[in-house]
Formats: C-alpha cells, structure tokens, sequence
C-alpha cells in the first residue's frame, strides 16, 4: 500500500509500504478512505518531537472502512463505515473506566520511555513518535487499529466521510478545551490560535454556552474564518497589546477563560518570544510559550486557563507567580477522545455543527508533502488538509 | 483468561528480551559488600600513597587505586564478568496496580511464569485493595534487572486488564521495502 513516511525533519515522502495486518485479537484493519494533517503533526515535520525514527508512517487523524477484524473484536464489523480516535485505549483500566482514555495504562508498548521522560507514560497514540508507542498512523490505504471495540465509533448514515473525520481529534479537542473552561452564561473566553483546534473550540465555546468569544491570531485567513464561520471577535496579535485590549473589551477585569490552542511552537513579536526562540534553536528550552504567557497574564482573578496546543518539554520564564496570585486554574492534557465522540457526532448529525468549515484543501494522498508544506508555512491560505487515498482525482 | 496465545507468549519474551537488552548496557553488581569494602580502602590507602610518590611507578600505584575504588563504589567487576562470577542474589522488587480480581491474576502468572529462565526464582504477592481499587502485585526476582522485573508486571498488568500485550511488533514501515506483496497490488 502507499503511506506517508517520515524521513526527517521537513521530509516526509508518500511511499510503497507492506500492508498492516491484525496482530493481536482486539485489532482491526482499516482501509483508509478520509486521512487529515493535524498542526501536531506539523512538530513531527519540523523534527520538534524526538524518538521519530525514519520510516515511520505519519496520521493520526483519520477514518475509513472496517476490512478485517481479530477474534476478540464485537462491537465493529467488516464493511462498517467508522471514525478512530488518535488516542488508543484499552477500555479497562482505571484510567480508561474514569473516561481519561488519553492517559491509558495499557497501550503504549515503549512506555519506558515515556516514564523515564515523565515519570508516568499515558495512551499510544496513531503515527506519532515512538515516545508514545510507535504505532504506523492512518495517512495511508489501510491502518491497524488496535483495541477496535473501544476506538472505532460507527458512522450513522446522513453524516458525510468528511462530516465524521474531525470527531476523531480537532472537534474533541477543541471542545474539551472549552470543556475545560467550566463556561457560564455571560462568560467571554479568549482563545488564543485560531488553527483547527482553535476554531473548534470557538465553536465549542457557544455550545457550551460563552457569551462572547475573542479569537487572538495573526493570519487574516484565519481570523476572517473565527469571524465568519465560529462568530467570533477577533484581534490581530502583531497590530495591537494583546494585555491591553482585552482588558478594554471586557471592562477592565479580562477573559473569564483563556484557551492556548497553540502550544509549544507558538510564534510572537515580542522580546520574550524571540528570547524563546533563540534558546529553542540551542535546545536550551524545548518549547516556545509566548501564548501561554499572555494567558496567563490575560485571564481574569479566579479564571482558567486551558491548555490544547501540545507542550512537549521544559518551560523558562512561565509566569507562576501572575498564576498564583490571581488564583488561576490550570488544566492541561491530551484529549480524552473516546468520552466526547459519540455526543459531538450526534451534534454533527443533527445539523448543530458541520466540522467540514475548516477544510481548505483537498488533496490525493500522493500530493501529501505538498499538504505539509502548505500547512507549515501557511502558504495558500491554508488552515486544514484532507487527503482521499483512493480518490484518484488530485 | 483461560490459556494464553502462543503469539502473546512470543510478544512478552521480546519484551523481557529488549528489557535485558536496556539492562545489558547498566552494569550489573557482581561483587559482594564486603569485598566492595576492602575494595575502596585498598583502593583509597594506594592512591593516597602514590601521590606522594611522583614516579612512573607511583602514577601505575594511583590507577590501580582508582580503579579498585571505581570496582568498590560500583560494585562491577570486569574480570568477574569476563570469569562468568555471578554476584549476591540480590532480590530485585516491583510493583503494579491490576484492575482484576487476584485469582485473574494468578492464572496469568501461572501461564506465563517458567520464562525466561530469569523469573524462575520469582516471588508474585497479591493484596486485594479497597474500594475496587484493585489488587496490589508486588514481584521480587532474585538475580534479575530492574528492568525485567518492570516490562514483566507490565506485561502481566496488560494480559491480565486487557488479555493481550501491547506491541507494534511486525506492523509496517517505510523502513523495509518489497517484504510482501500490497493489498492494492
């Protein structure tokens, strides 16, 4: 089959790979027939994200048909149209039975690595590094799914290949971010990043009930699609005080939420984010955290600030103290992906949401290296990319 | 869990195998305490005499110090390990919290335990935990790395929740080529 394989930092190439078969009894096979380029997959292509190794096949956003199945899978069956959740979870540990899939004791099979990087290693994940697991990710024809029952959710009939394909990680995880937010009427929530993750939560943001939504970024392609299509105010973080004018739109007290959808590559124009790069570039601090900064100082006395965009390593100059004395809460984690599927592909069949606004670009798979590289530098007025393996169509 | 697969048989001894492969690159301890002793204020008494002795003699002396105290402070002898002498049977303890009833976990262990032969002296106790929190395992191999004894009660955690083991053994990359023919021919 034909897979996107990474080869090195701003190198991935779409290649002839063996199949993936069913290795162990809960597993299935699935022949890929929608494949996304999440921005996370954009650390992997910048070589931010260490223990890739040459080869690996990337994805981890992805949906298709069910073509093979282990003895021990129930609840899916072949032909079944299904959505996998990037997160692999086993469904039976504590974790899992907490609805916390993300942090799943059991699927990761290079958990040391994570342990000696973290203390504790959470769930595998598709296509994303060996540190959490080395499983082949789905920008391919066919991917194993491991743990099939617990993953795969079936895709009703009315709801569109590309409809579904989000409600396996942008759509929950902007939501969850949003979640997070412990929203109450009349709250304004600040987000800041205003890629997919970005406008999902917006968008979850009025479902769960803001008020008022402010979207922070600095690409006009995305602000102008927070405000078309996720009804947001925008600010434009290079033209303005970032501090300073959401102070003045919310009547001097800030955000009552602040979410950072950007995470550990965040761009900025200002001292401290160009001292962060300098020290990135020496490997002296693995993550550049200008967003998370102004959140921080943003978010109003007693508010939360949720952390989306994915950190990696080790943090300089956070400002815990603005933190402490304003008595924020701070959450964090990887999307537990399993709990909100099947409630946000209901919201998505019934016509509450079409997840499909964010596509910009349609591509074959073969034409993925051109998706990553569109998506990187923002060329095209890119904000998301869908690859058809089988559509022969580029 | 009745019977465990051959394949996840398989799938657990590469795990213990890359486990000891990870350990092989720590030293292992092989000298007892009390030769370690003797070994650092031997060590300790010649280096301090040979640096009051500024000779090529004296320099010799000083290395052959260091590296008795290096041999005692490590507890690693190389002519030990290039003799084969195998070091005091220190018990090497683990532990993991299981999402099963005790006797689930029991008949795991007994399917897996008699490999590799480093478990064969193992030591598996089981302690129910309130609340359905569990059983607490706690496993102590004598003669065995640290590592082994972790990937061992991962693996049994694993069968045990889950009734398979973890593993990306086998799947594909673009990392070897032509290995069998494509699904899309």
């Amino acid at each position: 089959m034909r897979a996107v394989c990474w080869y090195g930092p701003r190198d991935v190439r779409v290649e002839e790979v063996p199949d993936p078969v069913v290795v162990n009894p809960r597993d299935a096979v699935v022949k890929v027939t929608r494949a996304a380029i999440c921005g996370s997959d954009l650390h992997l292509y910048g070589g931010q994200v260490p223990t890739m190794q040459r080869g690996d096949i990337m994805g981890h956003e992805f949906m298709g048909e069910v073509v093979e199945v282990g003895r021990e899978v129930r609840r899916v069956r072949v032909g079944d149209r299904v959505v996998v959740p990037f997160v692999i979870a086993c469904g039976r540990c504590e974790f899992c039975e907490r609805g916390l899939t993300a942090l799943c004791d059991n699927t990761n099979p290079n958990a040391w690595m994570a342990e000696e990087l973290y203390g504790f290693a959470g769930a595998g994940l598709f296509g994303y590094s060996h540190l959490y697991g080395g499983y082949a990710g789905g920008q391919a024809e066919y991917v194993r799914v491991p743990f099939a029952d617990v993953g795969a959710l079936r895709i009703p009939d009315g709801v569109s290949d590309e409809q579904a394909l989000f409600v396996g990680d942008v759509f929950p995880t902007g939501y969850m971010a949003a979640d997070r937010c412990e929203i109450r009427p009349g709250d304004t929530v600040a987000v800041w990043g205003c890629g997919p993750v970005g406008q999902f939560a917006i968008k979850s943001a009025y479902l769960l009930g803001a008020d008022r939504v402010i979207a922070i970024d600095r690409f006009p392609e995305r602000l102008e699609m927070a405000a078309r299509d996720g009804k947001a105010e925008t600010l434009d973080y290079e033209a303005t005080d970032v501090h300073e004018e959401l102070r003045a739109r919310t009547g001097g007290r800030g955000p009552d939420a602040c979410i950072d959808a950007v995470g550990m590559e965040a761009h900025g124009s200002t001292l401290d984010a160009i001292y962060d790069r300098a020290k990135q570039a020496v490997w002296a601090e693995t993550d550049r955290l200008h967003a998370l900064r102004q959140a921080i100082l943003a978010c109003r006395k007693g508010g939360v600030v949720s952390l989306t965009g994915v950190y990696g390593g080790f943090l300089d100059k956070v400002p815990l103290g603005a933190g402490f004395a304003k008595g924020l809460t701070l959450r964090m984690g990887q999307t537990h992906v399993h709990r909100y599927m099947a409630p946000l592909l209901e919201r998505v069949q019934r016509g509450e949401i079409d997840p499909t606004f964010v596509i910009t670009h349609r591509l074959n798979l073969a034409d993925a290296p051109h998706g990553y590289a569109i998506f990187q530098e923002k060329r095209d007025r890119c904000v998301k990319v869908v690859l058809t393996p089988w559509d022969q169509r580029t | 869990v009745d019977g465990v697969a051959s394949t996840t048989l398989a799938v657990i001894r590469g795990g213990v195998r890359t486990a000891a492969r990870r350990a092989g690159r720590r030293r292992v301890v092989n000298v007892t305490d009390a030769e370690r002793l003797a070994s650092v204020v031997t060590g300790g008494a010649l280096a301090a005499f040979a640096l009051r002795r500024r000779s090529l003699g004296g320099a010799m002396l000083g290395l052959l110090g260091s590296a008795l105290v290096c041999r005692g402070t490590t507890g690693h002898s190389t002519v030990y390990e290039a003799m084969g002498v195998q070091g005091p049977a220190a018990a090497v303890p683990g532990t993991v919290t299981i999402r099963a009833p005790v006797e689930v976990i029991e008949a795991v262990w007994r399917d897996v335990s008699g490999f590799p032969h480093e478990l064969e002296e193992a030591e598996l106790r089981c302690t129910p935990l309130p609340a359905g929190r569990g059983t607490r395992v706690d496993l102590t191999v004598a003669r065995a790395s640290i590592e082994t004894v972790t990937e061992t009660l991962r693996a049994l955690k694993q069968l045990a929740e889950t009734g398979e083991v973890a593993t990306t053994a086998g799947q594909s990359s673009g990392r070897r080529r032509g290995s069998r023919p494509g699904r899309s021919g």
